[in-house]
């Protein structure tokens, strides 16, 4: 039997994430089930009917805490989906489970992490985007190149667009993090 | 970032309150979040995420360590010197913290 697939795009976790995990769970109740996330959404796979609520946590965990990491939640009653990178990771329970964060501080602090994090992708960001248009400029007017400096053209240009939403991405975790305080 | 991790000149929060009092015996953290359960009767519960954060901090603070890997290889966090030195001064505070509303308590019911 052909395995049947979903795809829903992700609007953004910072500005969304209420809904979102909202909508995971309905997606379930009608059997699709929540089990990748890739190309900046996600990905379902179609299953039997359940009501299963969702959760994501920002901590960016290292290799040797892992285990004790995954095995708390799983003890909990939460059981892990999938994680991007190492520091954003979506979990799934029963309904009547207690919910990963139960109290404001350290909930306040989960938005607070996120913050660093795009901070840190910013940082890298940045660094590309004046790489780039340096060595656009370099294959541009010195060496003369016009592929080279497409590349670097389209690099450049991505790089802005990509350091615009993660600046916006970050305030909105700043907001966030600070409405709990 | 030492910022958000530091525990110094700061009152513990209910939550680290109860997780510290939990760690006067050596536990594995599924452990700590029943006993507080049961302690509290479900008034005070606490989720993983919020569990696994405090337990960071306090390893960090160097309030707790971790020690050894029990058959279900969930391994054990276990109180230091400098740990039950806080928890001590804590519970201190709060008793002191109850005394003064049972000092209100009994104006108000005799007010009555």
């Amino acid at each position: 039997m052909k395995e049947q697939t979903k795809y829903r795009p992700s609007m953004g976790l910072a500005f969304n994430e209420d809904r979102e995990m909202i909508m995971l769970r309905e997606m379930a109740n009608k059997g699709w089930k929540f089990y990748s996330y890739k190309y900046l959404g996600y990905k379902f796979k179609k299953g039997y009917p359940e009501d299963l609520i969702y959760s994501v946590d920002m901590h960016t965990v290292k290799k040797d805490e892992k285990e004790q990491y995954f095995n708390l939640f799983e003890d909990a009653g939460w059981a892990h989906i999938c994680s991007i990178g190492n520091s954003i990771h979506y979990f799934s329970a029963p309904p009547d489970t207690k919910p990963i964060y139960t109290d404001r501080d350290t909930l306040s602090e989960k938005y607070k992490k996120g913050t660093r994090d795009v901070i840190k992708g910013i940082a890298v960001i940045i660094m590309i985007l004046v790489l780039s248009s340096l060595l656009n400029i370099v294959f541009d007017r010195f060496l003369v190149n016009d592929v080279l400096s497409l590349i670097t053209a389209i690099i450049t240009g991505g790089s802005i667009g990509l350091l615009a939403a993660m600046i916006v991405t970050g305030i909105m975790l700043k907001i966030k993090s600070g409405k709990l305080h | 970032m030492s910022r958000n991790n530091s525990f110094t000149e700061e009152q513990l929060t209910d939550s680290s309150y109860y997780i510290l009092l939990a760690l006067v015996k050596p536990m594995h953290g599924y452990g700590i979040m029943q006993y507080i359960e049961e302690l509290t009767s479900k008034e005070t519960i606490i989720g993983p995420a919020t569990l696994y954060t405090i337990l960071k901090k306090m390893q960090d603070a160097e309030f707790i360590a971790l020690g050894e890997e029990d058959n279900n290889r969930r391994k054990t966090y276990t109180i230091t010197e400098k740990g039950k030195e806080v928890i001590k001064k804590e519970i201190h505070r709060r008793i002191r913290m109850a005394e003064h509303g049972k000092k209100a308590l009994s104006i108000l019911d005799g007010g009555k």
